[in-house]
């Protein structure tokens, strides 16, 4: 469990509703995230989610200390669309809504986790840094000339800029407990 | 080479690019890398992290939800204030009001009596006309009586609505789309339900509407 995650969860036990608002901030889209990516339709992620942190609000003292929450989140995300997907098979014949996203289910819920500790430690790193691997990663076909518009910046200084920031962003996930290790050894297996 | 690289020129070294004055070449980086045992795996660790970035345009689309929405979700599910049924539904959803009832009996809404197999309901919210037909089809199974609902509604007034769902108490829910004409069709199994109507421009709901049989 990450040191803000588990301040976070017992600020929220003590009846801090600003900690439960940045607890949803942090973890919502890991949570759209897993429900979008097992075929639950837009306008029913809504009603996952809320599922998916009702549960969570009633289980803010039972999550244990060795399991992570973005782990507990993906489970009970998963389990939540599922029954979704369960019910909308059992109505689709009559109704006919929803039952052909339900042959596409497939997602690798390591993907996801990583992607979301990418956003966080990101979302912790200064303005500048942000902002550039924001627009080289995160924005699809962004080239450096289209990133020296946007930021202002020299071309030739993108590249080195760049190192130093990802050096930044790996010192920040490092530091957070995350599993960038644990995705090597994941690799190597395959 | 006794000098370790730092996380910097090993990333340099990754990406192609120099280190800048001082630094180290990446001739040295990459000896390093394949010499130490240590420095190979902070590669792999740097290398795999390179690898997530590079997938991170694809999956962030996944992870697109607006601020507001995430609000309005954390408002819904605060602790110690969570229900069991459908809390954002109640927090958007205007409440229709029964305006007809074909029985023009008290307007509590449960019950089909004696042998009687449909009833016509209206509901009004601002903005919104709901106008049901329910049908019962009654069948003894066992020496119990039960039955099975078929719900015809049609939404109108200013309001469009684009899907039509009836949620149970513990929050599992059925969903019909509306028609152009306004029309949706359910057909279930007596109980109690809540009605909701949903389109672009807000939703409404009827809420403890029962279906059961005297």
């Amino acid at each position: 469990m990450s040191a803000e995650d588990s301040q976070l969860l017992s600020q929220c036990l003590a009846g801090d509703e600003q900690a439960w608002y940045r607890l949803v901030g942090l973890h919502g889209g890991l949570v759209f995230a897993v429900a979008r990516r097992a075929g639950v339709p837009e306008h029913a992620c809504d009603d996952i989610a809320q599922r998916v942190f009702a549960s969570l609000s009633r289980s803010l003292g039972k999550i244990r200390n060795e399991q992570t929450l973005p782990a507990w989140l993906i489970t009970t995300t998963k389990r939540q669309a599922w029954r979704w997907v369960k019910t909308q098979r059992s109505a689709g014949a009559t109704l006919g809504t929803g039952a052909e996203a339900i042959g596409n289910e497939h997602f690798d819920v390591e993907d996801l986790e990583r992607h979301a500790q990418l956003r966080r430690a990101l979302s912790a790193l200064e303005d500048k840094c942000r902002e550039l691997l924001q627009l080289l990663y995160f924005v699809a076909r962004t080239d450096y000339e289209q990133v020296s518009r946007t930021l202002g910046m020299p071309i030739g200084s993108i590249g080195p800029t760049r190192a130093r920031c990802l050096a930044k962003l790996a010192h920040l996930m490092e530091n957070s407990e995350l599993k960038i290790g644990r995705d090597t050894k994941r690799k190597e297996r395959k | 080479m006794d000098t370790m690289p730092s996380n910097h020129e090993i990333l340099c070294y990754l990406l192609g690019e120099s280190t800048g004055h001082g630094g180290m070449s990446a001739a040295d980086v990459q000896r390093a890398i394949e010499q130490n045992g240590e420095t190979g795996a902070r590669a792999g660790i740097l290398q795999a992290m390179l690898g997530d970035l590079g997938r991170a345009a694809n999956l962030e689309s996944l992870f697109d939800v607006a601020s507001p929405r995430l609000s309005r979700l954390a408002q819904a599910t605060l602790p110690g204030k969570v229900g069991t049924v459908s809390i954002v539904d109640r927090l958007i959803a205007s409440t229709a009001l029964l305006t007809f009832d074909s029985w023009k009996a008290s307007p509590a809404l449960s019950g089909f009596r004696g042998n009687a197999t449909s009833r016509d309901l209206k509901f009004a919210a601002e903005g919104w006309e709901i106008d049901l037909q329910i049908t019962l089809e009654r069948a003894a199974i066992a020496g119990l009586v039960s039955g099975t609902v078929t719900v015809v509604g049609r939404v109108s007034g200013s309001h469009v609505a684009c899907k039509a769902s009836l949620i149970w108490p513990e929050g599992t829910r059925l969903e019909s789309e509306v028609d152009s004409e306004g029309f949706f069709e359910f057909s279930v199994e007596t109980g109690q339900f809540q009605l909701l109507l949903e389109g672009e421009s807000g939703s409404v709901s009827v809420p403890n509407l029962m279906l059961e049989m005297d």
